[in-house]
């Protein structure tokens, strides 16, 4: 197998005195979409804002491409090629789709493709590209995921972080969504996912990770995962 | 036809006034906008603006209408600094500490300004200060606050092109729309911050630079702006910088207005009034709530 694009070695981390992460180890390989599962407050966010530096883990290291990231600021790791979708979206409510696509190629690597970047996004979400000069906090749910997964794409990112990005959503748009996160698999983008939708998550996965409380209790293919009593137990309610 | 021309000519008056509110509240806004700091000291720094420009006037013979471009390169590396030194040091903690830090820093500016200057009033004599343009019979526009009009109403154009339409700009507006995502962006928090500072205060500064030629110069001149700032800031929308622009414009004609019919003493009041009546009425701002 190919050297690892993302590895996190033994990482723990703390909210005050709260412990969220235990020694997490995981690896993400290049061109695979692995899932994270496990309930609310598991670590699952956690995980994801320890690679994209917005929380200092407590020990352990975080590597992308071979190099330790775990002390470099977000804003840096952006540029490294790591982006990252968080929880609920989090667009510029006040500006424009446009506007919330552009500032996704803030970083100098990405800044001077802006023009071809943004036409290959709205030829990737044609329903953003009619909706281009509406303001952000005016769109529906789902037209809003793929906002916030297109701005993240701006950045041309070799890793894709997404959290929980069915939160909220209609079935029906859930499965939009999936559909669209599978393509961007396919085109080439490493991707790291968070759900708390397991059968959506791993379908379109090709490992997973079970976190619980802090901890990794189960990893594997994501077909194993699917089959696994536990998880069929504890998640599918099976 | 005398009482219509007495109020036109009051409220052309406020609309010149007005204009350098403007670029005063755009930089308290857009201060406020990027970073949820109420800039205590934004009246202080544009004191040390008109100190700049006027020393400029007396030690190099330096034209104001030219003298306030150096009044805003020093404002932006002073707010720059103050932000990189002091202020960033203690982000993140209680708002009351922000308020005290600001505060505080205006009050050693007063006072830094005063033990080396003196508390004189200064005024300097422009030939141009007595030159008026004249409209009709009845209306008189005055020279000095016609240039700075028109300066003002450049730069604020200048700097609202600047928040709108680039790249950092930008960041600015998305750092205050949503502070969590835009490091996500890859904008790198602190450095916009400061510069956002630094480009608030410089505004006051190029307004401190403007007001010389009309207006009285001492250590505390600048008091009464910072709290016409607030309002502005808050008439326009809480961080909104054309909300605030326009605020500023609205202050000066009401402030003309209130001279004309009450007494120039009430001015002030007034300001307050309606201050306090939108901040009860309508805390969004009588600009709409579109933020920065």
């Amino acid at each position: 197998m190919t050297a690892p694009l993302l590895t996190t070695d033994g990482v723990s981390a703390t909210y005050g005195d709260f412990q969220a992460l235990f020694d997490i180890t995981l690896q993400v390989h290049p061109g695979e979409i692995v899932t994270l599962i496990g309930a609310n407050g598991a670590g699952k966010t956690t995980t994801l804002r320890v690679i994209s530096g917005l929380v200092r883990p407590k020990s352990g290291t975080v590597c992308f491409l071979g190099e330790d990231i775990s002390k470099i600021p977000p804003d840096e790791i952006v540029e490294r090629g790591v982006s990252h979708v968080p929880e609920a979206r989090q667009l510029f409510p006040y500006m424009s789709v446009e506007e919330n696509l552009a500032l996704g190629a803030y970083i100098g690597r990405a800044r001077p493709k802006l023009k071809e970047t943004m036409d290959e996004q709205f030829d990737f979400f044609p329903r953003l590209k009619e909706r281009r000069k509406q303001l952000a906090g005016t769109l529906s749910g789902g037209e809003q995921q793929m906002v916030a997964i297109a701005r993240a794409l701006m950045a041309q990112p070799k890793l894709l972080l997404l959290d929980e990005p069915s939160l909220g959503l209609a079935p029906k748009v859930v499965e939009e969504v999936f559909e669209k996160i599978r393509q961007v698999g396919n085109s080439g983008v490493t991707v790291l996912l968070v759900e708390q939708n397991v059968v959506d998550g791993l379908s379109i996965s090709d490992r997973g990770y079970v976190v619980e409380n802090g901890v990794i209790t189960l990893q594997g293919k994501a077909k194993e995962l699917l089959a696994n009593e536990h998880v069929r137990a504890a998640y599918l309610g099976l | 036809m005398e009482r219509f021309f007495s109020a036109l000519q009051a409220i052309l008056n406020g609309v010149l006034t007005g204009s350098l509110y403007a670029l005063i509240g755009m930089g308290m806004a857009l201060i406020f906008g990027v970073m949820r700091i109420v800039n205590f000291a934004h009246g202080a720094f544009m004191m040390v603006g008109m100190y700049v420009t006027y020393l400029l006037f007396q030690g190099a013979g330096l034209n104001p209408y030219f003298g306030f471009i150096g009044s805003a390169m020093f404002l932006f590396l002073l707010g720059y600094l103050f932000y990189r030194g002091l202020l960033k040091p203690i982000r993140g903690r209680s708002d009351f500490m922000q308020i005290l830090l600001t505060l505080g820093f205006g009050l050693i500016l007063t006072d830094g300004i005063q033990l080396l200057f003196g508390a004189d009033y200064h005024q300097i004599n422009l030939p141009l200060l007595g030159k008026n343009l004249r409209l009709g019979s009845q209306i008189s526009l005055n020279a000095p606050w016609l240039i700075s009009f028109g300066i003002a109403l450049m730069l604020g154009a200048l700097l609202y092109f600047f928040v709108m339409h680039t790249m950092l700009g930008r960041a600015a507006r998305a750092i205050a729309q949503n502070r969590y995502a835009a490091p996500l962006m890859g904008i790198n928090v602190d450095r916009v911050q400061a510069l956002s500072f630094g480009i608030g205060v410089a505004a006051a500064g190029v307004a401190g630079g403007l007001l010389l030629p009309v207006f009285y110069l001492y250590p505390t001149v600048g008091d009464q702006f910072t709290l016409k700032a607030f309002v502005m800031v808050v008439l326009g929308g809480m961080g909104s910088i054309q909300g605030a622009a326009m605020a500023g414009l609205v202050l000066g004609v009401v402030e003309n207005l209130t001279s004309l019919y009450w007494g120039n003493e009430w001015a002030l009041a007034v300001d307050f009034v309606i201050f306090l009546s939108v901040l009860s009425l309508r805390p969004s701002g009588i600009f709409g709530s579109q933020r920065v």
